[in-house]
């Protein structure tokens, strides 16, 4: 039954790849602009020749439909093509950036449900007190302030003005990165045995971390107090208290379980919501990531890169989906019938 | 009750132990970084450190650190040329043979001795890999070895602005025994065959005061101090780009000591940095044009056509407004598209606005009444100048004398291509130097056929001429006769409405010393120091 459930969701997750692939070639595809212009000098597209050698290196002289199959047909071994940017495989590309933007975004997941759950929490306990109205606050105000702004602010305040934030960067001025094994840098880092370099990454992950994590902190914690509220009035939760139980075992025993159902689903589907919020976030803390990446790629229109990121980003939606659907089940068993 | 408080001191206490944690992961220690220079810069233009395929700001910078070229031009006075591998050099009387004196004893990094043979290496590999800066190889006929350190460069015509191009970071030496181990080749072929390009993006093969020795894209660039250089030590042993992308947490960087240059300062950020113990201010004219391209042609320009057209739009502009409102005082006003600071460009031959001279002008022509126009411009910002309020102010301007823009907004890769193929009838444009000689400028503007010229469909016999004159003419005094007179038939036949050179501003650690501001390659990196 579960096996026939997860073969159904694996293939409904492949056709959806597909179709973002099929959908984000066509719209790259269809943008009126020529990509060589902003990847060619004034001087080299003079030289029709070197225009010329240019387009025959990237297929851009075949027929659109004729490149979409090759690309297809390139996708399915692996390859996703050379960037024009870059000029290197954008496979290559991608293992490079994507770890940063992995770390970064783990790390505001984290930033979200540690806070995100107990001020839920709190919140929902505590309801229509000070409390609730304060995270209510601290979570509309998250959500709703973008995060470009945020993250310069939250610059200047702590590494500016205080003094207690490390600056931009992945790691101190003075430091290289570590030799990429991972590619997640605090990793790397502790591969390499180097305590320096991981104190260092680790003190640079902190504040864009808690920028990011407070843009789906609000989720986070509106969705536990709304669950919580739910459930504290389920008759089994009077039932609970009717047979005496402190509240800390109603709430934490018995309310919290249930309740941290649909706090899963909602985290697994920001998740996505993280990878997007990562773009800005690493523009304004120069953090090496896949959303810097993809700004160079959109602003070019380095169709190779555009596509790889948009796949990327697509299996990665997909795979949480799937987790997600996966724990459902495994939580609710109710939903493996559905 | 009790209990709820029981859970609300969990949560508080569990907020207390994060905030705890945090506070653990202490500042860094601090460690002497006085031999380390490091600048807060965006990198993101980089394409490749291959000296002879890269023709972008940053790669610049850094090739122009480990590569030395033949010759060098340095401010303050970027129209003399001065000798760097080459010591001395003779021009044949037809303006066709350059013979190059090598300096003795030079080794690149490898610890390879330089000699005749990588120079003519480099020049062949430049002009085979047919690549972004392949077109400063094409007046060179022939490379000759003479003896080890004596080579002899054969042009097809005389060039008066070749030995200005020759100090451009493409044209700097590569030891070739390095490249070649790397799959570098000279041959005519090299386009297809040559493979040493990925090894030079993480490395450098070259015998100037530094190498480099680690490239990540979008994050660091890492140089480390040439042991084997033939010049004096350079004080700091290793050089470090950041890519910083923000100019505001570039500034702050350098006011924490985070760094020691931030290269990208706007004009707002510029305005909020007050020079003190910590941080400098530091501005340059930069040779950087952007300037209005107006279509000459009958059936794209339409009203354009006509020469009085061009010239009533052109005293039309307000450019005591742009320099000193959209500028904030950060630019000069160019006299044609030469910039200030180049061989016969004089500040005073700028024109000046005239609204009632430019009414006049559009009587004559036969529109008293104005006429409707398209303003192109791309929606990415230009050369330190921000275009959406230049363009509103143009067409401020324009209507000020009857001309009705409209605004054409369009994103770089649309706007450029069709401005590239001359289908716009007026565009908001820039143009970043190629080497320091005023031909490449005059050649792309003015002369028939020219990258631009071509756009805008502009032909003058007279001034073709004039271009190749200058081109042509060995005598530095007699040439600036002849660039002051195209700069005025320029002015005269307006092809192009020169409008802003802006300078470049940066902030510096105040305690950084020898820092000269460079229009092609921002900073001579060998000469600074605490």
């Amino acid at each position: 039954m579960l096996l026939s459930y997860l073969a159904r969701r694996l293939g409904l997750a492949l056709i959806a790849l597909f179709g973002v692939v099929v959908v984000a070639f066509l719209v790259a595809h269809m943008v009126p602009a020529d990509p060589l212009a902003a990847v060619l000098s004034e001087h080299a597209t003079k030289d029709p020749a070197i225009r010329e050698a240019y387009m025959k290196r990237w297929g851009l002289d075949r027929p659109v439909p004729e490149q979409f199959v090759r690309y297809l047909a390139n996708v399915l071994r692996g390859d996703l093509g050379e960037s024009f940017t870059t000029r290197r495989p954008v496979v290559q590309d991608l293992r490079q950036f994507l770890p940063g933007t992995v770390e970064l975004a783990m790390a505001a997941l984290v930033v979200s449900v540690v806070f995100g759950v107990p001020l839920g929490i709190w919140a929902a306990v505590r309801h229509n007190s000070w409390v609730d109205h304060l995270t209510r606050v601290l979570s509309l105000v998250g959500a709703a302030s973008p995060i470009f702004w945020t993250g310069l602010i939250a610059l200047h305040i702590f590494y500016y003005r205080l003094e207690w934030a490390p600056g931009p960067g992945r790691l101190d001025t003075h430091l290289q990165m570590p030799v990429a094994v991972t590619g997640f840098t605090l990793v790397d880092s502790l591969i390499a045995g180097d305590g320096e370099r991981f104190a260092s990454a680790l003190r640079h992950t902190i504040l864009p971390a808690l920028v990011l994590g407070w843009f789906i902190m609000g989720i986070v914690s509106r969705t536990m107090r709304a669950a919580l509220l739910e459930v504290l009035a389920a008759d089994y939760v009077r039932t609970a208290r009717a047979k005496g139980l402190g509240e800390a075992v109603v709430v934490g025993g018995h309310a919290l379980r249930n309740a941290l159902i649909p706090v899963v689903t909602v985290t697994g589907l920001n998740f996505a919501s993280l990878l997007s919020g990562a773009v800005l976030t690493e523009t304004v803390f120069a953090w090496p990531g896949i959303g810097r990446y993809a700004v160079t790629a959109a602003v070019r229109l380095d169709y190779p890169a555009i596509l790889g990121v948009t796949m990327i980003t697509a299996i990665v939606y997909l795979a949480v989906n799937f987790l997600v659907d996966v724990l459902y089940g495994v939580l609710d068993p109710r939903i493996r019938v559905a | 009750m009790r209990d709820t408080r029981y859970v609300t001191r969990r949560v508080a206490a569990g907020a207390l132990a994060l905030a705890a944690l945090l506070a653990v992961v202490g500042p860094a220690q601090a460690q002497s970084r006085q031999e380390t220079l490091i600048l807060a810069s965006s990198i993101a233009d980089y394409i490749t450190n291959d000296p002879s395929r890269t023709f972008e700001f940053t790669s610049q910078i850094i090739d122009r650190a480990a590569y030395d070229t033949l010759v060098t031009v340095e401010p303050p006075d970027i129209s003399v040329v001065k000798p760097r591998l080459a010591t001395s050099w003779e021009i044949s009387k037809d303006g066709k043979t350059y013979t190059f004196k090598l300096r003795p004893g030079v080794k690149f990094s490898s610890g390879n001795p330089l000699t005749a043979q990588d120079v003519r290496f480099s020049m062949r590999r430049l002009k085979h890999l047919k690549d972004q800066p392949s077109f400063f190889m094409d007046p060179v006929k022939d490379v000759e070895v003479v003896n080890d350190t004596t080579v002899r460069i054969i042009l097809t015509d005389p060039d008066a602005s070749f030995l200005a191009a020759l100090s451009c970071v493409p044209c700097g030496i590569i030891d070739s025994k390095t490249v070649i181990a790397h799959g570098g080749t000279d041959a005519e072929d090299g386009k297809e065959k040559d493979k040493a390009t990925e090894w030079l993006n993480q490395n450098s093969a070259g015998s100037g005061p530094y190498k480099l020795v680690s490239f990540v894209r979008d994050v660091e660039a890492v140089l480390e101090r040439n042991p084997s250089h033939w010049g004096p030590k350079p004080y700091f042993a290793k050089i470090i780009f950041k890519h910083v992308a923000n100019a505001t947490t570039q500034k702050e960087m350098v006011e924490r000591g985070d760094a020691d240059v931030a290269r990208d300062i706007d004009a707002d950020t510029a305005a909020t940095i007050k020079d003190g113990p910590k941080i400098k201010l530091v501005s340059g004219l930069s040779l950087n044009l952007v300037y209005l391209g107006l279509n000459n042609s009958a059936e794209v320009g339409k009203e354009l056509a006509d020469k009085r057209v061009r010239q009533a739009i052109a005293y039309a502009i307000d450019y005591e407004g742009l320099m000193k409102g959209l500028m904030r005082g950060a630019a000069e006003q160019p006299p044609a598209n030469i910039p200030l600071g180049i061989l016969g460009v004089d500040k005073s031959m700028a024109r000046k606005r005239d609204v009632a001279k430019a009414k006049q002008l559009l009587t004559e022509a036969g529109h008293p009444n104005g006429f409707a126009v398209k303003l192109n411009y791309w929606t990415r910002p230009l050369q330190g100048v921000s275009n959406e309020p230049l363009a509103a102010k143009v067409q401020a301007d324009l209507a000020a004398v009857g001309i009705k823009a409209t605004l054409e907004p369009k994103e770089f890769s649309v706007v450029v291509p069709e401005y590239r193929a001359g289908k716009v009838q007026m565009i908001i444009a820039e143009w970043t130097p190629d080497y320091l000689d005023p031909h490449p400028w005059a050649d792309a503007f003015y002369k028939k056929g020219g990258p631009a010229t071509k756009r805008v469909f502009y032909d003058n016999p007279k001034m073709n001429d004039l271009i190749a004159n200058g081109v042509r003419e060995t005598d530095p005094k007699k040439r600036a006769e002849i660039y002051r007179e195209i700069v005025k038939l320029a002015n005269e036949d307006v092809p192009w409405v020169p409008m802003i050179q802006a300078k470049v501003s940066y902030a510096l650690n105040p305690g950084l010393k020898g820092f000269v501001y460079h229009p092609v390659w921002f900073v001579t990196l060998g000469n600074l120091s605490r």
